[in-house]
């Protein structure tokens, strides 16, 4: 997952049509990025900032212009393969954790493995490895209801790096964490990014979170500009 | 919602107006049957035809017989038909418009032979057409009873034919209808004209029916028009100083006596009773007097005729040993007094059959041929004796050697006619004469002093006009009144198809709670808003109650004619694919604003309950969790411990429920439905506590495909959804199972089965006079060759019936007179048949008939089926009758046959049938056992005996005519029940789509772990799988095992290709309604769902 891995954006463009209005919310994005870097995308609200993630992350198409990651373009491929092409190479992290509430925390992590019948052993001690990095040993059989919003959300970082994934995607990860969780969330993102040399991407509206990242952009009206 | 509250709606309705329909149709065909006629007169012996006209203005003399009739030139036969005989009286009883039976033979002119007008049912039978020939059989009105030493057994002497010319088709409505008897099916009726009938019957000139129009009759409807002693069938005149009665058919049977006693005593007359019969000898040493007529009799205080001895003394009473002997017969036995004289006498057989007997006497003197001892009018009038030029011209009904008449015989004939030759005592009288009919052939009235036999008699007959008249045979029937009533219906098919359609008014119920339940939640926000402003949580509950309540109203009110037209389904269902349970496609819609308001008020109740029960929990929640759209706890909570108890109890009562089901030797349905009915509660229980125990359990195994874990883990995550949808489609599979298998398992035709071992069952229009299981039997019925010898080697049992109402599940009226059966004492020590239950532990239930459970009381044995739904009695049940002398009658069911032969009838013993119903002449119902290979010979018989109208089904098709009543409610259950589970389905994709709708975060973040659409659809399909297996493999297990006792005895058999469509449909359609419902959802923009920027 190290070395070669690039994710090229080049001139993303998203249109959405709205009755009779066309709204363009991404014009002509462009950006690169290697393994073990990262990057900060800052913006008002509505700017474009989670349309670009979930393109790049696959979950969405764009109108026009190209994501290549490692050499593939993920939005050529049929719906399964892109799935699977999500499940191997990308992880993500949202501000609302996500947690299945009928699944244990140990379950939640896991449930990337579940797709196929491939490699689970090997994922389950890798899951447990990542709850322990992330602090949660204790808490594998407990139910997302039962953990602090700041558990929930470290829980939601094992399990997007559960299939150690070139790319690693969140979505204002601390945007419903108190300062002193978001802290702590944010460090251990970056330093499982750094460990795992992923290419992290993090949309947020802090500062203090952009900060952490060596690159940082901002989106205003769709239009990429540094910051 | 409100789809939800007029689904419900229209199926309670509907099922409320099926039954007004029903009511209103039985209604409308027993009035149309009627026409004008309010009142019948109905007379054991017949009435002079006169007599029953003067009953009333308007009242219409007929001649009713039971007959049978076939077309000679090509042998069609048809049976069982009602033959009246009418004159244009009973046209008149009709409004115009209706048909005009009399006035179609009259207008058919001048025919070859009397003309016949036939009713459309028997037409069709008979494929006859105006202009053929028919021939009619019918039972020849006896002139003594039949089973007496008068009466003449033989099969010419039972049944008359005539030869007739159809002169109309009478269709099936008003005058054509007419029936006696309530049934939903067309009478088989045919018309003559009465005085054709009259003289073809050999009684010219009466009637045994009169009928009577409105206004004919005392407004009460109780009192019964006054009868002449002619109406009663007696003769009551002065003879000499004393008045004798005589009665038709040559004895007074007991009830008559014993109200001519009661009526004598009134006036203050002594009343001396004389019985005269047949002795084939007297006997003295060598010496014998053949065909002597011998009179019992008592002396009486009185002016009656004394019986002087020789020395001109009264003869003394006599002892039950002594015989007084006419001079002439003294003379010729060379007897004296102090000598033993023998008597020979005939004695009938329990099969009809004539023998003799003997009893010895003491010569206690000799009388003058005076007085007494020389009065003719001691001996009725028999026919072929009475009127005989000589004993050689007899025609007796009794064998007679004639070559054992002597010239004296001839001059004691010329001399004395049929005056007694001895006499003994009233009481020997009765040892030796009496039978069922009675043994008294005569009453002498002696005035009181002071009094004359003119004022006697006149007296007399004002006395007997204005008394109860049922003890001389004479039946008043409140027609219109009894059919009225019958039309009440005996099912109230209102309540079986709320019943049959019972689970899917719950399940629209369900439905609409749940609906509501589903929009309360999505206003969860609302609800935490009120709260946290301050309204109280009653105030909450009112205000979403009410507008549940409005629209619940508002779907009642579309509900209503939407349960018009199901009605109007349903009664389309019962005259075509249902027809079976009804046997009549003359329903009509009747709907009644009472009803309909009914029904939309109980759906709206239903739909309220489920409201309210959705409600309860989601108010209550605290405002927080509600301000923030939580609607359920999002933790597994332990088993419930409520849970696992009421599994337990449920399991437990199942458990006793169903030993005590099949340990009570009856396999009883209802005990093991509610066993059954414990099983599933107790399996519901538990799946319940599996949902709250699921995320407890152990967590996804990291080997093989986890969407099976998955899915059980997800359809358990909302234990209360899940259970709900589990309970409907586990309920409804649970009944379809439990219907399955309430299937009667395939007659076998044992001894032990619904047959008892009899392959045929032969009915005959004309009462056989004798048993045609035994040789006597067949020679008096004139059986010989081919059919002699086939009865001689099949088992036959003869059984006495008294006409009356079919109580069989055939019949949708409300029987009032069931007809009765008398069983023989063979066939109680034969035993055989299959039992339900019995009243007490006995290998042979048929034994009980022979007891008497409590004075009064007389004990019988009807079919489970005809006991249960139609006279809705049961095991140790009273039903009340009355005999044929209007006496109250007990009967009380001591066993219950199952799936048996005999569902139209109750069955007591021949012996109290016939204590009770003695004019209950030969044998109507046969059970034939016929020997191995001749199963194509039934026609052989039906042909021997065809004067007697005798029909011969099997007992197989007998017994499957009976059980297509009950394999068409099964039918009809299944199809409203497949219904329901329609709407089960239904409410399980709602429920799945909300799950869904819920879950848009769920399935998105899953998506975005690399779950491909595939992978979702099938954990979605697959949890659905698993809450419809579940509620399969409870509802059909619970079903089943709640039969297995019966399916273990061979009671039963399931229908598995009914039930695997069933529930093979309602698995593909819910997973169908699941696949839709995850389509939907899928195909939803993930982006909204998962953006943080909301």
């Amino acid at each position: 997952m190290s070395g070669g891995v690039r994710l090229d954006v080049v001139d993303l463009r998203k249109t959405y049509t709205l009755g009779p209005h066309e709204v363009e919310v991404l014009r002509g994005i462009s950006f690169s990025l290697r393994a073990g870097e990262s990057l900060s995308v800052l913006g008002p609200s509505g700017s474009g900032k989670s349309t670009l993630l979930h393109i790049v992350g696959t979950l969405d198409r764009p109108t026009s212009g190209r994501v290549e990651i490692e050499g593939d373009s993920p939005h050529e491929l049929p719906e399964p393969a892109l799935a699977a092409f999500r499940n191997r190479r990308i992880g993500f992290v949202f501000q609302d954790h996500h947690l299945l509430p009928q699944y244990s925390v140990l379950e939640n992590v896991l449930l990337p493995s579940w797709v196929g019948r491939e490699g689970r052993s090997e994922a389950a001690l890798r899951g447990r490895r990542l709850l322990d990095r992330v602090g949660l040993s204790h808490r594998l059989e407990h139910r997302p209801a039962e953990l602090s919003g700041g558990e929930r959300q470290r829980a939601a970082v094992a399990r997007a790096l559960l299939r150690r994934p070139s790319l690693l995607l969140c979505d204002e990860p601390t945007g419903n964490l108190d300062a002193a969780s978001a802290e702590a969330v944010v460090s251990l993102l970056y330093e499982l990014h750094q460990e795992e040399s992923s290419i992290l991407i993090v949309v947020t509206h802090s500062a203090d979170v952009a900060a952490r990242s060596a690159r940082r952009i901002r989106l205003v009206e769709g239009v990429c500009s540094a910051a | 919602m409100a789809l939800g509250a007029a689904v419900c709606c229209a199926v309670v309705t509907g099922a409320l107006v099926v039954g007004d329909s029903v009511r209103g149709s039985l209604r409308g065909l027993a009035l149309d049957r009627l026409g004008r006629i309010e009142q019948a007169i109905t007379a054991e012996r017949f009435m002079p035809e006169t007599a029953a006209a003067a009953l009333g203005p308007g009242a219409a003399p007929v001649l009713l017989l039971q007959g049978s009739a076939r077309v000679p030139s090509r042998g069609a036969r048809a049976s069982g038909i009602v033959l009246l005989g009418v004159d244009g009286r009973f046209d008149a009883l009709y409004p115009v418009g209706s048909p005009r039976p009399f006035a179609a033979m009259e207008a058919a002119g001048r025919t070859p032979f009397p003309p016949l007008a036939l009713g459309a049912a028997v037409a069709a039978d008979l494929s006859a057409s105006v202009g053929e020939e028919v021939v009619i059989s019918f039972p020849r009105p006896a002139e003594a009873p039949r089973d007496s030493v008068m009466g003449r057994r033989g099969i010419d002497d039972a049944a008359a034919g005539m030869r007739c010319v159809v002169a109309a088709i009478v269709p099936d409505r008003g005058a054509g209808r007419f029936s006696l008897s309530p049934h939903q099916s067309a009478p088989r009726n045919a018309w003559l004209r009465l005085g054709d009938l009259q003289r073809a019957a050999g009684r010219s000139g009466t009637a045994n029916l009169t009928l009577l129009p409105q206004g004919a009759m005392s407004r009460d409807g109780t009192a019964t028009p006054p009868l002449t002693l002619d109406r009663l069938a007696l003769t009551v005149r002065p003879s000499g100083s004393h008045v004798l009665v005589e009665a038709d058919g040559f004895v007074i049977d007991p009830a008559m006596e014993s109200a001519l006693r009661e009526a004598a005593r009134a006036e203050g007359a002594a009343v001396q009773a004389v019985q005269t019969s047949v002795a084939v000898a007297l006997r003295h040493g060598a010496r014998s007097v053949p065909y002597s007529t011998v009179t019992a009799v008592d002396p009486l205080d009185g002016s009656v005729p004394r019986l002087l001895l020789e020395d001109g003394t009264e003869a003394p009473a006599l002892r039950d040993d002594q015989i007084v002997l006419g001079l002439w017969a003294a003379e010729d036995l060379k007897a004296r007094r102090g000598d033993t004289v023998e008597m020979e006498f005939f004695a009938v057989q329990p099969d009809g059959a004539l023998i003799t007997r003997t009893a010895a006497f003491a010569v206690a003197g000799i009388a003058r041929a005076e007085g007494l001892g020389s009065d003719r009018r001691l001996t009725p009038d028999y026919p072929g004796i009475q009127e005989a030029r000589d004993i050689a011209a007899w025609d007796p009904p009794f064998p007679i050697d004639l070559g054992r008449i002597r010239p004296r015989d001839e001059v004691y004939w010329d001399l004395h006619g049929a005056a007694p030759k001895a006499f003994v005592s009233e009481a020997a009288g009765r040892r030796l004469w009496a039978s069922r009919y009675g043994s008294v052939t005569s009453l002498r009235l002696a005035p009181a002093a002071g009094s004359g036999a003119p004022a006697l008699a006149a007296a007399l007959e004002a006395r007997l006009a204005s008394g109860p008249a049922e003890p001389f045979g004479v039946r008043a029937i409140d027609l219109r009144s009894a059919a009225l009533r019958g039309a009440e219906g005996a099912t109230d098919f209102g309540g079986l198809f709320l019943a049959l359609s019972s689970f899917l008014i719950v399940s629209a119920a369900l439905l609409a709670g749940l609906l509501f339940r589903l929009g309360v939640e999505r206003r969860a926000p609302e609800i935490g808003l009120l709260r946290s402003l301050g309204f109280r949580l009653r105030q909450v509950r009112a205000r979403f109650l009410a507008e549940g309540a409005i629209l619940a109203a508002a779907g009642a009110a579309a509900g209503v004619p939407a349960g018009i037209l199901y009605a109007r389904g349903l009664l389309a269902g019962l005259g075509t694919l249902w027809k079976g349970a009804v046997g009549t496609s003359a329903l009509s819609l009747h709907a009644r604003p009472p009803g309909l308001a009914l029904g939309a008020a109980i759906a709206c109740l239903a739909v309220l309950a489920a409201m309210i029960g959705a409600l309860r929990r989601l108010a209550s929640r605290d405002p927080a969790s509600l301000l923030s759209g939580r609607t359920k706890a999002e933790l597994f909570r332990a088993p419930s411990r409520a849970a696992l108890w009421m599994a337990a109890v449920a399991g437990a009562a199942c458990a006793v429920m169903a030993w005590r089901g099949t340990t009570a030797g009856s396999a009883s349905p209802g005990l093991l439905l509610a066993a059954g009915a414990c099983g599933l509660a107790s399996s519901l229980a538990l799946f319940a506590a599996w949902c709250a125990a699921a995320g407890r359990g152990r967590p996804i195994a990291p080997r093989g495909s986890a969407l099976p874990a998955m899915a059980a883990r997800n359809a358990a995550w909302n234990p209360g959804r899940s259970l709900l949808t589990v309970s409907v489609i586990a309920s409804a599979c649970f009944i379809l199972a439990a219907v399955a298998a309430g299937g009667h398992a395939e007659e076998d035709g044992g001894r032990a089965g619904g047959s008892g071992g009899f392959d045929w069952l032969a009915r005959s229009d004309v009462p056989l006079p004798a048993d045609p299981g035994t040789a006597s039997g067949r020679e008096l019925l004139g059986l010989a060759g081919e059919a002699a010898g086939l009865l001689a080697r099949s088992e036959v049992i003869a059984l006495r019936r008294v006409p009356g109402d079919d109580v069989s599940c055939l019949n949708l009226y409300r029987p009032e007179r069931p007809a009765l059966i008398g069983v023989p004492a063979s066939l109680i020590e034969r035993g055989g048949f299959r039992f339900h239950s019995a009243a007490a532990p006995v290998d042979n239930p048929w034994e009980l008939l022979k007891g008497s459970p409590d004075p009064g009381v007389i004990p019988v044995i009807g079919d489970q089926n005809s006991v249960l739904w139609i006279l809705h009695l049961g095991l140790g049940r009273d039903l009340a009758v009355r005999d044929e002398t209007g006496r109250d009658l007990r009967l009380r069911f001591v066993a219950l046959l199952q799936g048996s032969v005999f569902q139209s009838e109750v069955l007591m013993s021949e012996e109290k049938l016939l204590e009770h119903f003695p004019s209950s002449a030969g044998r109507s119902v046969l059970l034939i056992d016929p020997p191995e290979g001749a199963a194509e010979q039934a026609a052989l018989l039906e042909s021997a005996l065809s004067r007697t109208g005798l029909d011969i089904a099997g007992t197989a098709e007998t017994i499957a005519a009976f059980r297509a009543v009950e394999s068409t409610y099964i039918r009809t259950f299944q199809a409203l029940g497949g219904l329901g589970l329609l709407l089960g389905t239904c409410g399980l994709g709602v429920v799945m789509a909300r799950n869904l709708l819920e879950r848009q975060g769920e399935l998105a973040a899953m998506r975005a772990c690399g779950f491909p659409r595939s992978a979702l659809k099938r954990l979605v399909l697959a949890e659905a799988g698993v809450l419809l297996a579940a509620g399969a493999l409870i509802g059909c297990g619970a079903g089943l095992a709640a039969s297995i006792p019966r399916l273990a005895g061979g009671l039963a058999g399931v229908q598995w290709a009914p039930l695997a469509v069933m529930v093979g449909g309602v698995l593909a359609a819910g997973l169908a309604a699941a696949a839709a419902a995850t389509s939907g959802s899928l195909r939803a923009p993930l982006l909204e769902t998962l953006k943080s920027e909301r």
